[in-house]
């Protein structure tokens, strides 16, 4: 009853006109960004953030939200019209999305994805909205020890989000390392600074997101020199008919189930999820032999998958403080930005910013249904948008969006300097997200080392005497070995 | 990029090392940096010899190589931005990217050209100098 009284509460900040605003042009905003190439959901909010910074957080992250489920609607328009996954969460649904689209289905197959996301979206905010707060109460009785473990563990299992562990750790340790540039949170002396004013504060999250995912993104795609691709197709009848419902339920439940179960884990991903979603269908289909030639479940099993996945990629961010994914890392730094510490006290401290997100992902979901079944044709003409006029005004919203935070050239430089480390960090598939990741959390991991050695009298047996930690250093343990031992085992075998 | 990290890596913990280590009581201001340095230098050395004995030095492949021109143009043309977008203003100088980029870089006609790098710097000063009320920097035009 707790969570309802709540999520009424939660109902009642987003009927605000401004909310219901904000969700709708956060939904509208992740369409595009989704379906646009050579932009997604980390880098549209990375590049927004400025325009955000010192305004209403409720506000801000309810349209935050909307963009990040908003873009796997967005993502999937491109993947079903011309094969070319607009997110890296619905490369599986390009595969029979597009051959639905050559058999002359392409309004069948994006009104099922839609609708598959819609329900999936809807349950996964349900999951969200059950499992998170439990969650958070078990973890406020968490010290500095088990935040520590809890960093460290959150750090190392983002590390995987690009695939190579290695990279990944080095990413995270180098944000940890940037993070330290500055004042000294327990001594107030400074370091790293070289002598210079403007690095006293050290580098601001919204600088080095919006370098690593605006800047960086946008050098990275113009040396691929991205083309407008045709959409060949026309869309009509965006209503699936009965037989794509028989064969699609139940593809739509497991989705679901499975989106959110691997959106929880902090690493894994909405990605992840659809190509797990289906794999798991073609085992169960009676014909997986058809699947890649156009099979409705094939389309529905993962769309459902990536949104119940952006849900459950929230559950570890609001009730731990530890993201799931590269879209909910850039969202933890924007509510640090707001001056709130995401972790198990949100709930208490912020409850009208949790709460509010919550209701906008009902609201949000049901909006994009609304808007994509429609709209799915409005919203396929952004693919002639060609890329080369795209990009130049990605960057001059950089500029002005950096520069507005501090009003400082010195930021603008550092904007400069990390989109050229941004860009190799591209060109050799190290991951940004546990960079920008070891930078939010380095204060958060600092404070809690170095009050544990305090308490322990420089004893580091504090992270293994007491259970919480222990475990979590366990299981960041097996998150390092496991994937060597299965190299090994493969090498072997 | 891995020696570059391995490089910095060692950079990092030179400097921190002149910190102190240990407080008092309490780890001091070094502490987690020579860590965090020597961990990564260690983690940086491992890539590069793994890569190494993968023989990623031999495998370079002539159709992977990274087409350097166009993202070093945008990002000299960045550089040359920042540094005088103080004197000469910001509509004047972002002006002048987006037209550099659209114009030199993408070969777009001077019809949309003109129109993005203009429309661009209209909406963004509106945006953030007008409604935001940053002090977006005036060049000697006044925008």
């Amino acid at each position: 009853m707790d969570v309802l009284s709540h999520l009424v509460d939660g109902f009642a900040v987003l009927f605000a006109p401004k909310y219901l605003l904000f969700c709708l042009l956060g939904v509208l905003l992740g369409q595009i960004v989704g379906a646009l190439p050579g932009i997604g959901p980390s880098a549209g909010i990375a590049v927004l953030l400025p325009l955000t910074f010192g305004g209403d957080p409720v506000a801000s992250m309810i349209m935050f939200a909307g963009m990040y489920y908003g873009a796997q609607y967005g993502g999937t328009i491109t993947s079903v019209l011309v094969s070319i996954p607009g997110e890296s969460t619905t490369v599986m649904t390009s595969i029979d999305g597009y051959q639905l689209a050559r058999k002359g289905r392409a309004g069948a197959a994006l009104g099922m994805a839609a609708i598959a996301s819609f329900f999936a979206g809807t349950v996964g905010a349900i999951g969200l909205m059950l499992l998170a707060p439990p969650l958070a109460q078990a973890a406020l009785a968490f010290g500095p020890p088990e935040y520590f473990a809890l960093v460290v563990m959150g750090l190392t299992a983002l590390s995987l989000v690009g695939g190579e562990l290695l990279k990944g750790l080095m990413m995270g340790v180098l944000g940890l390392l940037i993070s330290t540039v500055g004042v000294d949170p327990q001594v107030g002396s400074t370091r790293f600074t070289f002598g210079k004013i403007w690095l006293l504060d050290g580098v601001e999250f919204l600088v080095l997101a919006v370098a690593l995912f605006g800047v960086g993104e946008v050098l990275a795609s113009a040396e691929r020199g991205i083309e407008a691709p045709n959409a060949e197709f026309r869309i009509r009848n965006v209503l699936p008919s009965a037989v794509d419902w028989v064969v699609s339920k139940f593809a739509i439940l497991r989705g679901t189930v499975i989106g959110f179960l691997i959106g929880i884990l902090p690493g894994a991903g909405a990605t992840i999820a659809s190509f797990i979603a289906y794999a798991v269908e073609k085992k169960v289909s009676k014909h997986p032999e058809r699947f890649g030639t156009g099979e409705m479940e094939a389309v529905a099993a993962p769309e459902a998958a990536n949104n119940s996945a952006s849900s459950g990629a929230m559950v570890p961010m609001f009730a731990l403080g530890i993201p799931g994914s590269n879209t909910t890392a850039v969202m933890l730094g924007a509510l640090i930005m707001f001056g709130l510490r995401p972790g198990p006290q949100l709930f208490a401290d912020a409850p009208d910013v949790v709460w509010g997100i919550i209701a906008s992902m009902y609201v949000g979901n049901l909006l994009l249904l609304m808007l994509n079944l429609p709209l799915a044709g409005v919203f396929a003409m952004l693919l002639r948008v060609p890329y080369a006029t795209l990009y130049p005004v990605i960057l001059a919203l950089c500029i002005a969006g950096v520069y507005s935070s501090q009003n400082s050239i010195d930021d603008l430089w550092l904007m400069a300097g990390f989109g050229v480390l941004g860009y190799f960090m591209r060109r050799f598939d190290f991951p940004a997200a546990p960079l920008v990741l070891g930078l939010v959390l380095g204060p958060l991991l600092e404070n809690a080392l170095r009050q544990s050695l305090t308490l322990s009298h420089g004893s580091l047996s504090i992270f293994f005497t007491r259970p919480i930690p222990l475990a979590l250093l366990a299981i960041t343990t097996v998150i390092v070995v496991a994937p060597l031992v299965v190299h090994r085992a493969r090498r072997a075998g | 990029m891995g020696g570059a990290i391995a490089v910095l890596g060692l950079g990092w913990l030179l400097l921190a090392l002149d910190l102190p280590f240990m407080g008092e009581f309490a780890p001091g201001a070094g502490f987690l940096p020579v860590w965090l340095a020597g961990f990564l230098s260690a983690l940086a050395v491992v890539f590069v010899v793994r890569r190494l004995r993968a023989g990623a030095w031999r495998s370079v492949d002539p159709d992977a190589r990274p087409v350097w021109r166009r993202p070093a143009a945008i990002a000299a043309g960045l550089a040359v931005c920042v540094a005088v977008i103080e004197p000469l203003g910001f509509g004047v100088t972002v002006t002048l990217y987006l037209a550099f980029l659209l114009r030199l870089i993408e070969r777009r006609s001077w019809a949309v050209t003109v129109a993005v790098a203009a429309g661009t710097v209209a909406v963004l000063w509106a945006l953030f100098g007008a409604w935001l009320r940053v002090p977006l920097p005036k060049g000697p035009w006044g925008f």
